[in-house]
């Protein structure tokens, strides 16, 4: 009985952890040692992979405190270290992202900004790409960018003029393309095919 | 220089019938209708004057004048010699002068002989010189007036050292009365006056009071031409410009090429226009585009320095060539109203600047800035360059200028307090006001120095507390202040009365309650909005009718810097030393030598020349493309250089109308067909002998103002010449004959026009003199370029393409052939401009006796009369000792009893 209740026991306590695990997991944060806390968030505004350097830079330069330990352009998301009794003091944990998601807005002219990571698995977002023409600018794949995110049921998009192609992961059945080519029209962007699949 | 006659290049012509000169006949029936007036006076014998009065009469004037329809609508019956009354005692001055000129009787009639016309013009003079006495004995000829608008600034400016203060576009606008504003006829004051100038008083010394302790930090701030609050930065996106790095085209913001930029907010915060990149521009500035370094938006009224760098260059479809030549890019201020957003704003010219060819200049101008005044910056030189075609700016080529960079540094003081301040308030200390140490004293509200714009990134120092001067011993610190201001303001000592009555101003206003501060500039406020500031207040030398020597200083110094004595000047009319001639001669010279002068130059310019009135017609873009405002600003600077140079040079007035040189930039010696001058400063440029480029008369903003825009005419452009340079201001126009309004169709021309014209008998005799002048600068268009035929928009043949920039396209067409070719009324012909304008040289004193009494018109405050004819026959004479120069003739009136009587 007491093995029973042992074990039952560890395994309670394993489920606890492993719950705490999932928890800390999806809802990005986890406790370290000595105060150190990781949080890990959705990062928009990686809308081509050279924007990973800049992120890193922008960090680096202006945001050190907050310790960006890594950048994942797969998945959109930032990971970051750091001791919130510095780097926000005051500041109760349900707004650590909030409190970030300004900074990081301020120290990238809002170019960049954090949010609470993404539900859906990222293998249940469909895949659409969308041809566009344009100057091999930065700034001007940011605007495709930025467009293409704003838009109902995108949750992860990429934009590249050099590569002549929006890519938009949408949630199946929340996303109208139509409607989304006609914003980009509107905005200035050339469209020379229809979108593929 | 009693009968002097000053004969001008158009007596009427002998070829002329009789029958055409029948209005001019107006003048001798008067002048002899006057004899008898004489007659009746009792200065002179009745006997005689009866007898020449009915031989002449008799002799040339009964015939046309006399009956039921004399000529010109005149008899001899109706003449009044009532010459208290100011228009006959004109029109008895015109008479005066047509038979002086020798105009009349007309040379095709019998003549009296010199001796009769000798006597003739006596007796009017003497007549007329009665009534002018009699006139004066009773009233003060140069009557009290106040300041103009521009003496009104200048004074506040040189007063408080505010160089830079803007207020007379503050102010109601002032008449205008013989040609200038500065007569006390066209200088009326009404309440609106009066509250505006309260108002300026105190923006004023809102300005010049110090309310810190420290000086504002004197910071650099670095602009980009792209800075995205002005306009450059959304046409780049368009590819207007380019963004050029290492003299290539920035790679972070590739040149559009059919594409262009998306989302002008995406590139400003991805720093596409902060990154150090240089801005080159296709385009000048024009009803929709205005590049603003708004980034930077002036706080602290002071001195500022400007450092740019440009340069230019030939874009061909994404290379970076060499350019053409110099390019011209103009730096402006622009006063940013409401709350600053969109173009168009107020702006006045900086200074324009060269722009070589690959290679970078770097430029530093310093120059006052106000609180909400920016930079603006046009490419001056350019045309719009057609870059957002098929293949956008990559398809096209053509030159560009390049704007590395503007630094604005400032604000800079000489000292703290400034200057300003310290006119006020000499070296009281300035300390924080608190409260509880004075419970009785309402300390002084001030409007701290912030940014007031959104779009300006530069911002004001932060103050805490409020400062103010404070004072030990008020009273005699009022006392001592008031006692140093008030004469300097008033322009001349000042009574121990007076002194005590604004200290018992400022003791009043500390009894009830304010602090020293705020009492102090109550009594500025009221001295500033005084008759004694406002007016010109002119007193005489004890038992004599000269003004006294401040007076005299303050008409010295009001002539030739348009603003008040500076300390020397006081100094020297406090010790009487001006009274020396030859102290006042060294004098004139010092105040013509320094940069004060040209503010005479300017609004002496600006009123005989009509300079100011340049820009109120607008250019017909049609017929005339290749105008833009860099070339309006030249022909500007040319007239100003000009005058500058005859007073430099001390060139007589011959140079009026013939001249070897020309003050000319790149821009107008283009416009003018001469080579070899490049960039954006005015120089002198000596002239081969058979161009007619140089004086007034052939001046491109002459030229412009005579003309409407669209068409020269040469009914007004002829008046001009006549009016404004030989002084001989044709009659008005009579009120039922319809105008002549030019053909732009290209069907005839205004000389066929203008015979019919004058086939009309009232018309002929104004226009047998007006004319001639007209026709012979028809030779220049309405912007002032020199041409064989008109320009058509209408019937015509294709035009060549000439010196007008490939980029501008052309739609106007060749008209009809210009006739520049004339005869004056007394029959001498001319064949060109060239021809004109020896003629006109050849009148060279009726230039000069023009020039004087213009000039002397506008330096006593008063019309010069009849009776200062005289004076100013010796003012010539006293110059002619010399070498008769514009430096000698300025002298000259400086220095007569003219200029030192009222």
């Amino acid at each position: 009985m007491m093995n029973f209740l042992q074990t039952e026991k560890r395994i309670a306590q394993l489920l606890v952890v492993a719950a705490l695990w999932l928890s800390a997991w999806n809802d990005t944060r986890a406790v370290a040692v000595e105060g150190v806390i990781e949080l890990r968030v959705q990062l928009r505004g990686l809308f081509a992979k050279d924007r990973i350097d800049d992120f890193q830079k922008l960090c680096d330069d202006k945001l050190s405190k907050y310790g960006l330990a890594e950048v994942d352009y797969d998945q959109a998301e930032a990971l970051f270290r750091f001791d919130p009794s510095k780097a926000m003091p005051g500041v109760g944990e349900k707004d650590f992202i909030a409190v970030l998601d300004n900074e990081v807005r301020n120290a990238t002219r809002h170019t960049f900004s954090v949010r609470e990571r993404r539900v859906i698995p990222i293998d249940q977002l469909e895949r659409i790409e969308i041809q566009i023409e344009g100057l091999d600018c930065k700034a001007c794949s940011l605007a495709v960018y930025e467009l293409l995110i704003s838009c109902p049921g995108v949750e992860l998009a990429y934009a590249s003029f050099k590569e002549q192609k929006g890519v938009a992961l949408v949630e199946r059945g929340k996303f109208d393309l139509a409607a989304t080519k006609k914003l980009l029209s509107e905005r200035g962007v050339r469209l020379p095919s229809e979108a593929k699949k | 220089m009693l009968f002097s006659k000053r004969h001008s290049i158009f007596p009427l012509s002998k070829s002329l019938s009789i029958r055409r000169f029948v209005s001019s006949l107006f003048g001798i029936v008067i002048a002899f209708g006057l004899i008898h007036a004489i007659a009746s006076a009792s200065c002179f014998g009745q006997e005689k004057l009866q007898e020449i009065d009915r031989a002449h009469i008799q002799t040339y004037c009964v015939e046309c004048h006399s009956g039921d329809a004399p000529d010109g609508g005149l008899s001899l019956d109706s003449i009044s010699d009532a010459l208290e009354d100011q228009d006959q005692f004109r029109k008895w001055t015109q008479i005066y002068d047509r038979i002086d000129r020798v105009e009349m009787p007309p040379k095709d009639s019998k003549q009296p002989s010199e001796q009769e016309r000798a006597e003739l013009l006596s007796q009017i003079k003497q007549r007329l010189l009665q009534a002018e006495a009699k006139r004066w004995s009773s009233e003060s000829r140069t009557r009290l007036r106040r300041l103009t608008r521009a003496e009104y600034e200048n004074t506040m400016r040189d007063l408080f050292q505010l160089p830079g203060i803007h207020l007379q576009n503050e102010l109601p606008p002032d008449g205008s009365a013989h040609g200038f504003d500065k007569n006390a006829e066209a200088l009326d004051i009404s309440h609106v006056n009066m509250a505006k100038y309260v108002e300026a008083a105190d923006k004023v010394l809102d300005i010049a009071i110090a309310v810190q302790p420290q000086q504002p930090a004197t910071k650099v701030q670095r602009i980009s031409l792209a800075n995205p609050p002005g306009f450059v930065a959304h046409v780049l996106m368009h590819g207007d410009g380019v963004l050029l790095k290492n003299k290539q085209v920035d790679p972070e913001f590739p040149a559009p090429d059919g594409h262009v930029h998306i989302d002008q907010g995406a590139h400003e915060r991805m720093g596409s226009f902060h990154n150090g990149a240089s801005v080159g521009l296709f385009r000048h500035e024009d009803e929709s585009f205005h590049p603003y370094f708004n980034e930077f938006v002036a706080i602290y009224p002071a001195r500022y320095k400007l450092r740019t760098s440009l340069w230019s260059f030939q874009w061909d479809k994404g290379k970076i060539l060499p350019s053409r030549g110099t390019e011209v890019a103009r730096l402006s201020i622009v006063q940013l109203t409401g709350d600053g957003r969109g173009g168009g704003h107020p702006s006045s010219m900086l200074v324009y600047l060269d722009a070589p060819s690959l290679q970078e200049q770097a430029h530093e101008v310093e120059t006052w800035l106000n609180p909400r005044e920016t930079i603006g910056f046009n490419a001056a030189s350019l045309v719009t360059g057609h870059t957002r075609g098929e293949g956008g700016v990559m398809n096209f080529t053509g030159p560009g200028i390049v704007c590395d960079y503007l630094d604005v540094e400032g604000p800079f003081y000489d000292c703290w307090p400034p200057q300003s301040h310290r006119v006020l308030f000499g070296d009281l200390p300035l300390v924080e006001f608190k409260q509880e140490e004075h419970p009785n004293v309402r300390p002084p509200k001030h409007n701290p120095f912030r940014q007031q714009l959104f779009m300006g990134k530069n911002q004001a120092d932060p103050v805490s507390g409020v400062w103010t001067v404070q004072s030990e011993q008020p009273t005699r610190d009022a006392e001592n202040l008031l006692r140093k201001f008030l004469p300097r303001a008033f322009r001349r000592p000042v009574s121990e009365e007076k002194i005590q009555a604004y200290v018992a101003q400022v003791k009043f206003r500390l009894e009830q309650g304010d602090c020293f501060e705020v009492a102090m500039r109550w009594a500025y406020r009221l001295a500033l909005c005084s008759p004694d500031f406002l007016y010109h207040v002119e007193t005489f030398k004890p038992n004599t009718k000269q003004i006294d020597d401040h007076s005299l200083a303050n008409r010295l110094s009001y002539f030739l810097w348009n603003s008040l004595p500076d300390e020397t000047l006081i100094e020297k009319a406090a010790s009487g030393s001006l009274s020396d001639r030859a102290e006042l001669s060294r004098e004139i010279e010092r105040m013509l030598n320094d940069p004060r002068s040209n503010r005479f130059v300017e609004d002496f310019l600006g009123q005989w020349l009509k300079l100011r009135a340049i820009g109120m017609n607008d250019v017909d873009r049609n017929l005339y493309p290749e105008f833009n405002v860099f070339l309006q600003d030249s022909m500007i600077l040319e007239t100003k250089a000009y005058f500058r140079e005859m007073i430099s040079k001390n060139l007589p007035a011959s140079y009026l109308v013939k001249s070897d040189f020309a003050m000319l930039n790149e821009k107008l010696a283009v416009h003018y067909g001469i080579d070899g001058v490049v960039g954006a400063t005015v120089r002198r440029v000596d002239l081969p002998p058979e161009s007619p480029r140089g004086p007034f008369l052939t001046q491109a903003a002459i030229l412009k103002i005579t003309a409407n825009g669209t068409t020269t005419s040469p009914v007004p452009r002829g008046a001009f010449v006549m009016d404004r340079l030989f002084g001989q201001p044709p009659e008005p126009p009579p009120a039922n004959v319809a105008a002549v309004e030019p053909d732009v169709r290209g069907a005839t021309t205004i000389r066929e026009q203008l015979a019919k014209h004058r086939n009309n008998i009232v018309c002929a005799s104004c226009h047998s003199k007006i004319d001639p002048p007209g026709f012979a600068l028809e030779a220049f268009d309405v912007i002032g370029g020199q041409r064989d035929r008109y320009r058509s928009i209408g019937e015509g043949e294709p035009a060549p393409r000439g010196k007008i920039d490939p980029l501008i396209g052309i739609g106007f067409k060749l008209g009809p052939q210009v006739d520049s070719t004339g005869e004056t009324p007394d029959g001498r012909k001319f064949a060109s401009i060239q021809e004109f304008q020896q003629l006109c040289a050849a009148d060279e004193d009726r230039l000069s006796w023009n020039l004087a009494k213009r000039l002397a018109t506008y330096s006593i405050g008063r019309e010069v009369s009849f009776s200062d004819r005289d004076a100013l026959d010796e003012i010539l004479e006293e110059a002619k000792k010399e070498k008769a120069g514009l430096r000698d003739l300025i002298h000259s009136i400086a220095e007569h009893e003219l200029f030192r009587t009222k």
